[in-house]
């Protein structure tokens, strides 16, 4: 434990996890209580709230891989509207880029790319390559 | 110390035996000590468990020798831009994913998307497997989409998360975590805002059969320990073999594995086992501390009050 107080050693997020249960959000709140008991009294000994930052990040290092197989799904449908428009003119160029919009590609923030722009730079040099703006 | 060889089941946990728990033993006979890291078998967990996988390279590798010496499936790594051998893989994954998700289906009562990414943990409840990190990361993630808009929620990646496990019936803190991790699932698959952006499911009664289910379907799988204290795992090893990623801690063989797949391939996090001494010093002082205040405060009022010796 880094810090002495909680919002230091556990972060916002965390404690605003602690306080949904706190409140009830999940029902059983003696039993959940007493759980999260067991960890935030400077009594973190398997460091779960040491470790939560990290894991959040490397949960988003998750979203950016599943992206990055999304993004060729993406190729593959605009190969497709193009080949559409060929056929149909140029009025479906605004239905196009709604689809465009509308298809879930989760675009890595700049903290991210930052962060794992060395390491991981496979995916995000297809990221980039297909991104939005 | 009367066996002629000590063995530790993973790099790590070798090192760790010499370092930390038998330092005097390994003074005294540093001959005696080696590494055997702990493994599973691939016709159990590839052959057995996912046929159509297993078909998938032997088709691709003409010949099904890579069973009993698997260094051999390296060679399929030549595949993986082809474009056929990629929409078999992902067919086979597919399945897989229909045959979990209807039993799901038929022994839960959950209806899962079969498209969401099929997110597992599968192991004994403990705490230092740290299931409650999970957990947390789960009420976390379901507050973070109920706050973004509607409008902006199809940023989220849909999720399945897959939790199953046993407790011993006397480890109260881990069967705390499993009615934790049930109230959750309660809570989340029920919330209608949410709808198939995540579900959460505990899978009781987890045993071979049910894992033989589950690591074939599996697409991201968390092996969270704090670094140290897992000896050596052997599901990272089977998930791994069944096309699945891992999102882990550098413990136990996910050190071997990372090594050999790359770090670049897999999820790693967390404090690595040497700094998690230095990390948790503060907590024992911590402890200690109070410890001391308590003593002090007992011996300054109860103990007269009350005639406690301690």
């Amino acid at each position: 434990m880094k810090k002495a107080t909680p919002e230091e050693y556990f972060g916002k997020e965390l404690l605003k996890v602690f306080k949904a249960i706190d409140d009830g959000v999940f029902g059983y709140t003696n039993e959940l209580k007493s759980l999260i008991d067991s960890i935030r009294h400077q009594n973190d000994f398997y460091l779960v709230g040491y470790d939560f930052a990290s894991f959040v990040e490397a949960q988003e290092k998750v979203t950016l891989f599943i992206s990055y197989n999304y993004a060729i799904i993406y190729v593959f449908c605009r190969l497709m509207s193009c080949t559409k428009i060929l056929v149909n003119g140029i009025e479906n160029q605004s239905l196009l880029r709604q689809a465009v919009i509308n298809f879930p590609v989760i675009e890595p923030s700049v903290n991210m790319l930052r962060k794992f722009g060395n390491k991981m730079m496979h995916l995000i040099k297809f990221n980039n390559h297909f991104s939005f703006t | 110390m009367g066996s002629h060889a000590v063995n530790g089941v993973a790099e790590l946990h070798s090192e760790i035996i010499k370092k930390d728990i038998f330092k005097a033993f390994y003074e005294l006979f540093p001959e005696k000590f080696q590494n055997k890291t702990n493994g599973v078998t691939p016709r159990r967990w590839i052959g057995s468990c996912n046929p159509g996988l297993a078909a998938l390279y032997t088709e691709a590798l003409q010949s099904d020798e890579w069973l009993a010496d698997l260094e051999k499936i390296a060679e399929a790594k030549k595949l993986a831009k082809d474009k056929e051998f990629q929409k078999k893989w992902a067919e086979v994954k597919r399945s897989n994913k229909k045959r979990l998700s209807g039993w799901i289906k038929r022994n839960l009562g959950i209806t899962l998307n079969e498209d969401s990414l099929f997110d597992c943990m599968f192991k004994r409840i403990h705490e230092y497997k740290r299931q409650l990190l999970n957990a947390l990361y789960i009420i976390y993630r379901y507050m973070k989409i109920k706050d973004t808009p509607v409008q902006e929620r199809k940023k989220w990646v849909p999720r399945t998360i897959l939790i199953g496990g046993k407790a011993f019936p006397g480890y109260m803190i881990a069967k705390k975590i499993v009615k934790l991790i049930g109230a959750i699932s309660d809570v989340v698959n029920n919330d209608k805002d949410i709808g198939d952006l995540m579900k959460v499911a505990f899978l009781p009664n987890y045993n071979v059969s049910l894992a033989e289910m589950i690591v074939p379907a599996a697409e991201l799988s968390h092996h969270i320990s704090t670094a140290g204290y897992e000896a050596s795992g052997t599901s990272n090893m089977k998930f791994t073999m069944n096309g699945c990623l891992i999102i882990g801690t550098m413990d136990g063989a996910n050190v071997e594995i990372a090594h050999e797949i790359g770090e670049e391939n897999m999820f790693i996090f967390g404090a690595r086992s040497d700094e998690v001494e230095k990390a948790r010093e503060r907590v024992c002082l911590q402890i200690f501390n109070c410890v001391l205040i308590f003593l002090f405060s007992c011996l300054d009022e109860e103990s007269h009050s009350r005639g406690i010796l301690w």
